[in-house]
């Protein structure tokens, strides 16, 4: 088994060794593996499928054209998350525009059970979550979809965005308190007197 | 003896990523810094919010646009900018007297089936409420509470219109005449007052409908931040949000340069509320049988 983040996919051994050896059927097997965590980070950072769907072509191409150069000594997560962090940055700089507030995210349908009013509830709750996380700035963000979407440790954020992990910690600190602040209608009412806006 | 305050550890001790030692001395700290403890208490407001994010699946068509990148190198990387394109200008302006013939047949035929069919559109808030939705919300809430305090009593439309007027600028989209009492609902007007919040300045009017409160806010369009969308050829759009928590809706739309925010617990999306303002029987029924298009 590979050295990959607790709780993130699993692959099997000698996948990768036979990936840098060319093996077109072992690299699909780590796309399988890997496709929904980057294209998670990917729709969430730009809050656009198109877009995400271009970000998680590229991270595999970069995947496939470089998997020579990865050490099997380090983490394989924290260098293909590397990847998908340069990618998103690089996206938002050629494209150079405002992050769309969600209305591209697709939701999927809510689950049998609760009435109507607690789906729209959720689905909206959602909905306002995925925009409120896309607006924050990207150095803010991708610590959140790392921790949140991929369960990274705050060593290994700080390992992908090239910081300490103080800095880590501070920039979730910054970014917990504004989801907090903007989302503070969708906080039940007990607690709403604890928001600052 | 004083001990420095623990804010840059908070989210790491809410993670669980202090060390034993640091997570004590953290925990001590909160047991009597209340500074320290509001922080902490909206970190964990952040914490609960952000592990509502969930993972989305990847298309299935992907793996074959990556395959076949792969297998032709020479072919430009997908994520490349696109390229601008030149036309010809011969071929530019056919294709525009081509658009402007087939907007004007779409005008004709889109008018005609809004007169015979009209739509309602209707979609989810795109992105979390502003500080001015915010408070016009908790204002909301004030008043269903009865702690809502009105600096003008209604007595008919016309001067809850002028009052409006005379302290904001703003028109308060209210008809003139009694509401019609339809269906076993009562609508009655009871007044408004003027709020500020953010430096934006803005009206509230509520009226009940069957003695539930309906309240209504409106301010100047330009100061909100989402774009609400005015009333088109063909249909007006409304955008919704529901605080699942309260049962509460909330409809926004614009109109002449004034958005709306209009709260109320009414059944669906709380769409009877604008029963009252419409007293036109025809108008009325016409909106009884709108269709909404949720989007």
């Amino acid at each position: 088994m590979s050295n990959t983040a607790v709780g993130g996919p699993r692959l099997e051994r000698g996948v990768l060794e036979a990936c840098q050896q060319g093996d077109r059927d072992a690299f699909r097997a780590l796309y399988d593996a890997y496709k929904d965590s980057v294209y998670s980070i990917a729709l969430h950072f730009s809050g656009n499928a198109t877009t995400a769907r271009d970000i998680t072509q590229e991270v595999f191409l970069r995947l496939y054209r470089n998997i020579q150069n990865f050490r099997r000594d380090a983490s394989f997560d924290t260098w293909l998350f590397r990847i998908v962090s340069n990618a998103c940055s690089d996206e938002r700089r050629a494209r150079n525009r405002f992050v769309p507030l969600g209305p591209e995210i697709l939701l999927r349908a809510p689950a049998p059970g609760p009435s109507q009013e607690q789906r729209l509830w959720q689905a909206e709750r959602t909905a306002a979550v995925r925009a409120a996380v896309a607006s924050l700035k990207p150095k803010w963000m991708m610590p959140v979809l790392l921790r949140y979407l991929q369960g990274l440790s705050y060593d290994q954020i700080a390992e992908v965005m090239g910081c300490s992990k103080g800095a880590v910690s501070s920039r979730l600190n910054r970014a917990h308190k504004m989801l907090a602040r903007k989302l503070a209608p969708f906080q039940p009412v007990g607690q709403r007197g604890k928001s600052y806006l | 003896m004083f001990s420095r305050h623990v804010s840059r550890d908070l989210s790491a001790y809410a993670h669980g990523e202090l060390a034993p030692a640091e997570s004590s001395r953290v925990a001590a700290h909160l047991a009597r810094c209340a500074r320290c403890r509001a922080e902490f208490d909206e970190i964990q407001e952040g914490v609960a919010l952000a592990q509502g994010l969930s993972r989305e699946s990847a298309p299935e068509f992907l793996w074959e646009a990556i395959e076949r990148q792969i297998e032709e190198p020479g072919r430009a990387p997908v994520a490349q900018p696109a390229r601008r394109k030149w036309r010809g200008a011969l071929l530019w302006m056919a294709r525009a007297a081509v658009t402007c013939a087939l907007l004007l047949v779409t005008l004709g035929v889109v008018g005609a089936r809004f007169i015979f069919n009209p739509v309602v559109k209707l979609k989810m808030a795109a992105s979390p409420p502003s500080a001015f939705e915010t408070a016009a919300y908790n204002l909301h809430l004030e008043n269903v509470r009865g702690e809502l305090t009105l600096e003008h009593r209604a007595t008919t439309p016309h001067a809850l219109r002028a009052w409006v007027r005379r302290h904001t600028g703003l028109e308060a989209d209210i008809p003139d005449g009694q509401p019609l009492a339809e269906e076993g609902k009562h609508f009655q007007l009871r007044g408004a007052k003027v709020f500020q919040t953010a430096g934006i300045q803005g009206a509230l009017i509520t009226w009940t409908v069957d003695s539930r409160p309906v309240t209504l806010v409106t301010t100047r369009l330009s100061n909100v931040l989402e774009p609400l969308s005015t009333r088109t050829v063909t249909s007006k759009e409304f955008s919704y949000r529901i605080y699942g928590g309260q049962g509460f809706k909330e409809l926004r739309w614009a109109r002449e340069r004034q958005a709306y925010f209009m709260f109320t617990d009414l059944p669906e999306f709380g769409q009877q509320g604008c029963l009252f303002c419409h007293s036109d029987q025809m108008r009325r029924n016409r909106i009884r049988a709108m269709k909404l298009v949720h989007q």
